[in-house]
């Protein structure tokens, strides 16, 4: 319960806890970066669901989303990254930033909002803007540790230049 | 001085492929007008624009373009380059309005693109700007909610859809379909790649590997119909989680989450799977509860954009909704299991594009003697290019 998470007032959270959230989204870029798939799934709770889907859609209100997963599918997921998709040699680094924390009395969890930038270098050895969006993330503690309960990661991009491995 | 005698035309035969049709600049710039404005070609959806005013944008080839619906219920396409300057008359992606008016100069046009107004008119001399005209109207003619313009003189559409005509209205029932959002990715290759890929059934079990890891083979039909339109087809059969979970038992991928194999709506008349390649640039498919339509746009001879919509039918639930897009999204999307490797593929094969030694693409697989056969053989990949040798004229 996000009550145990000590916030200074009602609706403002504590230089600790906004540390320990700072902490739980560099976190999760850098098991992304690292390639680290199933560290990233490990930062979910048991319930977790992350969506990623378009600026467009979402204004929309059109389900369609270019990821859409369930711890089911996020394990089905690793499978296809570590077994069965060809996946180019590369690169990527996730820049979060903006950092918004809404911690709402009577709640046992945290609203976050964050930017992300992803620049990814191909094989080519350039790097490119892969993609820029905003985080819409459902924080809450499990086993006396911050996860995510969903992330939803919104893209700017009206196209996407490349093909997409891992999550935003 | 010598003469320089002419490059001879790309050569294609049966099964193979001159390589130049990927590579070469003349090439596309010749199909940018034989195939894209001269041959009938897909603009989009009716769905896209329901209601009277509505507009998208969209592409004839790399000609852009403004698909609308006129108050009297009709479709328009027309060119969206301002008759004045040429500027872009249509700016937004989409929108709702009664008259198309230029940023640059205000010059006004209706949605069938006739001129209705000119800034300073009384300053043309002798009323030059009339000879101007208005926005290039296309002839546009739809089927199952499927919107097609042509700048050509051919045949009306329904002889040129020819036997998809009834797949067609079969998949998509009719037009009466909604929208459940899009997908637009950039394919770095060529747009011909992407129609291929999509009409080579085989690679189903090569190229995404983990169907061979689930255990999962489709056995059907790959049909060549006249004019460069495909399908591929088999039956739709709706998989229990008994039958999975006995099936998955010995298999290397034991998938946890396999709804999408899992239909919970009624496939179209015939109770198929369907995807289906019309020429030169839609694909429209059906699998399970997945529905789709996808617009390839070219956007130079090594490069293309799919503008995927993702479709529900007129009537089905919330959950009915939210399962259709799921599935296609996970399956099909650019981050899809199935859809993000044919990315990759597609890529792979324009990276050698005019480079190496394999200067055709080889295609051979099946009865030759045979117009149409099963799933592994390379019968409407075939039919394609031989649409497309005849069409160009190589």
């Amino acid at each position: 319960m996000v009550h145990t998470m000590n916030s200074d007032t009602v609706g403002v959270v504590g230089a600790d806890l906004r540390e320990k959230v700072v902490r739980l989204l560099n976190t999760a870029s850098s098991a992304l970066d690292e390639k680290r798939y199933r560290d990233w799934v490990g930062l979910f709770t048991t319930d977790g669901t992350y969506v990623a889907t378009s600026a467009e859609n979402r204004e929309n209100n059109w389900p369609l989303a270019i990821i859409n997963d369930n711890r089911a599918t996020m394990a089905d997921r690793a499978e296809m990254i570590d077994k069965y998709w060809s996946i180019e040699p590369g690169r990527s680094r996730r820049i979060t930033g903006n950092i918004d924390i809404d911690f709402l009395p009577g709640e046992d969890v945290l609203k976050v909002k964050s930017s992300f930038v992803i620049f990814h270098t191909g094989p080519d050895g350039r790097v490119q803007t892969q993609v820029t969006g905003v985080y819409y993330d459902t924080i809450t503690s499990e086993s006396g540790e911050l996860r995510l309960r969903n992330r939803t990661a919104v893209h700017d991009n009206d196209l996407l230049t490349h093909e997409v491995t891992y999550p935003f | 001085m010598t003469a320089v005698s002419p490059r001879p035309s790309p050569s294609i035969t049966q099964t193979k492929v001159d390589r130049r049709v990927f590579s070469d600049e003349e090439v596309y710039k010749q199909e940018m007008k034989i195939l894209f404005q001269d041959g009938w070609t897909f603009v989009g959806l009716e769905a896209e624009i329901p209601n009277p005013g509505d507009f998208r944008r969209s592409w004839m080839g790399e000609l852009p373009v403004i698909m609308s619906r006129a108050r009297d219920g009709s479709v328009k396409v027309v060119e969206n380059a301002c008759s004045h300057r040429g500027a872009l008359v249509a700016l937004e992606s989409k929108g709702n309005c009664s008259t198309f008016t230029c940023i640059y100069h205000q010059w006004v046009y209706g949605a069938d693109g006739k001129l209705l107004g000119v800034p300073l008119r009384k300053n043309y001399t002798d009323g030059q700007h009339k000879d101007r005209g208005g926005l290039r109207a296309a002839r546009v003619e739809t089927f199952a909610g499927l919107v097609w313009a042509t700048f050509g003189e051919v045949e009306p559409l329904i002889g040129y859809l020819a036997e998809a005509a009834p797949h067609l209205d079969a998949v998509l029932r009719g037009g009466e379909v909604e929208i459940l959002g899009y997908h637009r990715y950039e394919v770095q290759g060529n747009w011909k790649l992407f129609f291929e890929n999509t009409q080579d059934a085989y690679h189903a079990s090569l190229l995404h590997n983990f169907s061979q890891a689930l255990g999962i083979y489709t056995v059907g039909d790959n049909l060549v119909f006249e004019n460069g339109h495909g399908a591929i087809k088999w039956d739709m059969v709706s998989l229990t989680d008994e039958i999975m979970e006995r099936h998955l038992a010995d298999k290397a991928f034991k998938m946890k989450d396999y709804k999408l194999f899992q239909s919970a709506t009624q496939p179209g008349p015939g109770g198929f799977n369907r995807v289906m390649g019309v020429f030169p640039n839609a694909l429209v498919l059906e699998e399970w509860d997945m529905l789709n339509v996808r617009h390839i746009v070219p956007k130079g001879v090594d490069r293309a954009e799919l503008h995927t919509v993702a479709l529900g039918l007129k009537g089905d639930s919330a959950e009915i909704r939210a399962k259709r897009a799921r599935d296609y999204g996970n399956f099909f999307g650019p981050a899809g299991f199935a859809g993000r490797d044919d990315v990759v593929a597609v890529k792979a094969v324009q990276a050698t594009e005019g480079v190496t030694s394999i200067d055709t693409s080889f295609m051979a697989l099946g009865d030759l003697d045979a117009k149409s056969g099963d799933l592994e053989g390379e019968y409407t990949v075939r039919g394609f290019y031989g649409n497309y040798r005849e069409r160009m004229g190589f």
